[in-house]
């Protein structure tokens, strides 16, 4: 099985929501739930690299079926939205789907979206390449990789995007890099200190950091100290 | 078996020690391919290959016209390619081999078909179909 990335034109959903402001930085479908009469509901999440009102969204959304919106904690300019509409509104999905293609993250940025999907090997590549480019014009094949599982479909990344929104983006790098260098193995394969140098900053901050995401990851789980 | 390598730059010895070492067998011949956008590395092509420990016979050549895919598949049909061996140079920040526009041109070319593999460092693409160009008579 292949996993592939690749970019492609702007369409459906992503491109109505990234015309809306030039703040909007991107928009990923989370999931997508099929309902009758060739509707779907779909999970979104909006990044905007300043502020973009709710009201702003919801005004310039309204042939769409808004269900529900919120904004996220620490991340103060990203949204999470849950929206019914017409499968034509998201016909990119609908086209990885019908051509038995695993989505598992589709992207829309200013000038593309940008999608990573499990094919089953390189005939069904070039057979979903050619529908795709058929439908909404030329591709861009960015990576690929081989792989024995399929994956996620979608949501494949929403315990990251959840935690991303109650960590700071500071705070999850520390805890990536600390769990990559293994700080967390037992025994324990660098200290404090290597990792505050390789992210060049002060032990006492790295402290500060790694603590902070630890309480936002017990409040997730286990909610808010009373 | 034939086996075509293509070389895209200088550091392309990891690549023929992969291809020499861990993917072709003995007695299979092997046409290290550069590509005309890619510098003269004929005698330091030859060194890493006398360096490596392999029983294999091998050629390389420059491709004569541009590294279009289309001149690519002809050299593959030429030479009876079972195998057409590409380098990983770069790769994302998930792990994937990036994919550049040559080899686009090749994994969405109609005429090329087969299995797509990888290795360590090297993307193969095996049990290789080249259809030949139709005739226009």
């Amino acid at each position: 099985m292949l996993r592939i990335k690749f970019e492609m034109p702007l369409a459906g959903i992503s491109s109505t929501v990234l015309a809306i402001d030039d703040q909007i930085r991107n928009i990923e479908i989370d999931n997508a739930l099929p309902v009758a009469d060739n509707a779907v509901i779909l999970s979104l999440t909006i990044q905007c690299d300043s502020a973009v009102s709710a009201e702003t969204l919801l005004n310039k959304l309204s042939n769409i079926q808004v269900i529900d919106i919120s904004q996220t904690e620490t991340e103060g300019y990203t949204y999470h939205l849950g929206v019914l509409t017409e499968t034509s509104n998201a016909p990119v999905l609908i086209s990885l789907t019908t051509n038995e293609t695993i989505p598992h993250r589709i992207i829309g940025k200013h000038s593309h979206i940008e999608i990573i999907a499990s094919m089953r090997d390189w005939n069904h590549l070039k057979t979903v390449a050619g529908t795709i480019e058929e439908k909404f014009g030329e591709i861009k094949l960015v990576g690929t990789t081989q792989t024995d599982s399929i994956g996620f479909p979608l949501g494949a990344n929403k315990v990251k995007q959840t935690m991303s929104g109650k960590l700071s983006q500071k705070q999850l790098t520390v805890l990536e890099t600390a769990y990559r260098m293994g700080y967390f193995t037992i025994p324990q394969e660098v200290n404090a200190k290597e990792i505050a140098d390789e992210l060049d900053i002060s032990r006492s901050t790295l402290s500060e950091r790694l603590r902070g995401a630890e309480h936002a990851l017990c409040a997730l789980l286990f909610g808010p100290r009373t | 078996m034939t086996t075509i390598l293509l070389i895209k730059s200088a550091d392309n010895q990891r690549f023929i020690t992969e291809v020499f070492e861990s993917i072709v067998d003995t007695g299979e011949d092997v046409h290290l391919l550069q590509l005309p956008s890619a510098p003269d590395f004929d005698s330091s092509l030859q060194e890493t290959i006398s360096m490596s420990d392999c029983d294999v016979s091998y050629k390389i050549h420059t491709l004569p016209k541009e590294d279009t895919a289309t001149n690519l598949i002809e050299f593959a049909i030429e030479v009876n390619a079972d195998r057409i061996c590409l380098g990983i140079l770069n790769r994302t920040s998930a792990g994937k081999a990036q994919v550049d526009e040559l080899m686009q041109s090749l994994l969405l070319h109609q005429r090329l078909s087969g299995n797509l593999t990888f290795g360590e460092q090297i993307m193969s693409l095996e049990a290789l179909e080249c259809e030949t160009r139709p005739s226009t008579v």
